[in-house]
Formats: structure tokens, C-alpha cells, sequence
């Protein structure tokens, strides 16, 4: 597999930058022990490892402090393969978030790991009040206007 | 950069969609864009210019046909970043736009990166072409 980059600049709990490497991962994974939630799994040196965890040693930060998107976004810097469950393909969205932005036609939506951060007509008003928390901004179409591509 | 293949609301189809940012939002905040061979332009609903204030002249839209649907469009220079490359992309923003998503085409994003969408596995993999000056770093 080819590597895009050889590091990826992370912020650290006291807001200094930590460069990632897969060096500093490999030696982060040395020191880690057991498992925090199977959220995102990479290949790193053959084997399945979280990233999380390991960036949040590498940042000195709390467990659950570096979201999904920055794991997703070092992988891909540092060309590591993400390791997908063939389930996960096809695995439904939770019901519940489909249900819930259903009810949000016309709307724009900020979506933050399955969750809804928040909803407004007006997507201005939508980016100021989510501010800097990671999330994914969708506009949900009217029923009638919805059509595959 | 790997991106597992998304399904975006309403869709109920995983497709090779990438998260990106157009410069002036808020740092973390994401939209999706469809790698989409088959189309030309990067295209974005008319209303992300509006709240960026990214002055759309109304003298200059052009009606162009896109998905079978008609749209007036305006066109205008805008920094786009996904991970940490960013560029400067001539966008279409399109009056109307009803998709939760947007679109990368062929004279943008296909002539920054080589991509490799690989359906069987679910992943769409861009690597910028080797000395594209117009493709920059940019910190997170």
C-alpha cells in the first residue's frame, strides 16, 4: 500500500501539536493494553489496532477526546488501511437517526456519530451554533424532491 | 486518504463519498461530496455560498441539466479542503439543489488526485498527483 504522507499534526490536550507517525503509533500501540470500544479499527504492522486510544496517548488526552473523523483523517494521511467487519457494509443506520432526520424535511442538520447535534432552516445560523464540534452538515430534502442520482 | 464508502441520508445506497470543507466554514465541520466520474464540475447547492457570503452574480447563471434536473447556476472561485489539502476549485453553485450531497467531477477533483474507487472493498482512495502546485497543506 502506498502512503499519501508520512505524518499527520495532531493537537495535544495542553494545545501543543504532536506529529504522528507510524512510528509513534507503533510504539503508542507497545505501551497500550486492552480495548476501549472497537470504534475504529486500522492495520498497523499486520495486526488490528484501535486508533483512538493510541492518539489519545499519543495527546495525552482522555479516552473518548479525539473523534472518529480524526482517526479517519490520520489513517488516510499516513496511508494505513482501515479495517472494515464485512457486516458493517451492510448494516443498517440506527432506525432511530433515520426516523428523526425524516422529520427534518427542509431543514439543515449537523450530524455528530449518529447523533443530531443540531437543526435549522437557515444553514448560517446552523454553522454558528455548531461552532467547532466536529459534524457532518447535510440538508435533508423535501420528500417530494428526493431522487436517486 | 482512505474513505470508506458512505451512505448519506436519504440514501440507502453506500457510495465513494468523501467529507470536505469550503474555506470559511467552521474548522470540523463537514459536507459530502460524491467522487463522481460522470460528472464535470464541482457542484455545491447555491445556499453554502450565501451563508459563507460568497457573492453569486446573478447576470452571470447559467441553466445547466444535472441528474435530469434543471438549475441555475453560478460560478465562483472557492477553497476546498479535504484532510489536510486544500485548493482553490471553480465551483458551480446550483439554485435548488435537493440532495443531502455534492458532487466532484472530472475538471476539479479528477485532475488533483489519482483515484481509485474499489467497490468490492468499499473504499475510494486519493493521492494528489506528484508536484500539483495548485494543491496546498493546511493544518486542522
Amino acid at each position: 500500500m502506498s502512503k499519501s504522507t508520512d505524518w499527520y499534526d495532531l493537537t495535544d490536550g495542553k494545545g501543543q501539536r504532536q506529529r504522528v507517525t507510524i512510528e509513534t503509533l507503533k510504539s503508542a500501540a507497545k505501551s497500550m493494553t486492552g480495548s476501549s470500544g472497537l470504534t475504529l479499527q486500522v492495520i498497523l504492522d499486520g495486526n488490528r489496532v484501535e486508533i483512538l486510544p493510541l492518539l489519545e496517548n499519543i495527546a495525552s488526552t482522555g479516552a473518548g477526546s479525539i473523534p472518529v473523523r480524526t482517526g479517519l483523517d490520520v489513517a488516510s494521511a499516513l496511508g494505513l488501511e482501515i479495517f472494515k467487519e464485512p457486516a458493517v457494509r451492510t448494516s443498517p443506520r440506527p432506525q432511530s437517526l433515520r426516523s428523526k432526520l425524516a422529520r427534518l424535511p427542509g431543514q439543515w442538520v449537523a450530524i455528530r456519530e449518529d447523533e443530531i447535534v443540531a437543526s435549522s432552516k437557515d444553514l448560517s445560523e446552523l454553522m454558528a451554533r455548531v461552532g467547532s464540534v466536529e459534524a457532518s452538515i447535510l440538508f435533508i430534502p423535501e420528500r417530494s424532491a428526493e431522487r436517486r442520482r | 486518504m482512505k474513505y470508506p464508502f458512505e451512505r448519506v441520508y436519504p440514501d440507502n445506497v453506500y457510495r465513494p463519498m468523501i467529507p470536505f470543507r469550503v474555506e470559511g466554514m467552521p474548522v470540523g465541520q463537514t459536507f459530502w461530496g460524491l467522487v463522481d466520474s460522470g460528472a464535470m464540475a464541482t457542484t455545491l447547492d447555491a445556499r453554502i455560498a450565501d451563508a459563507l457570503r460568497i457573492p453569486l452574480i446573478d447576470s452571470a447563471a447559467v441553466s445547466v441539466a444535472i441528474g435530469g434536473s434543471h438549475f441555475e447556476t453560478y460560478l465562483a472561485d472557492v477553497g476546498i479542503i479535504v484532510g489536510q489539502h486544500r485548493w482553490v476549485s471553480e465551483v458551480r453553485f446550483a439554485r435548488g439543489w435537493s440532495h443531502s450531497y455534492y458532487v466532484f467531477g472530472l475538471q476539479d477533483l479528477f485532475s488533483l488526485f489519482r483515484i481509485h474507487v474499489d467497490a468490492s472493498s468499499g473504499m475510494t482512495d486519493l493521492a494528489p498527483h506528484r508536484h500539483e502546485a495548485r494543491i496546498t497543506r493546511v493544518r486542522r
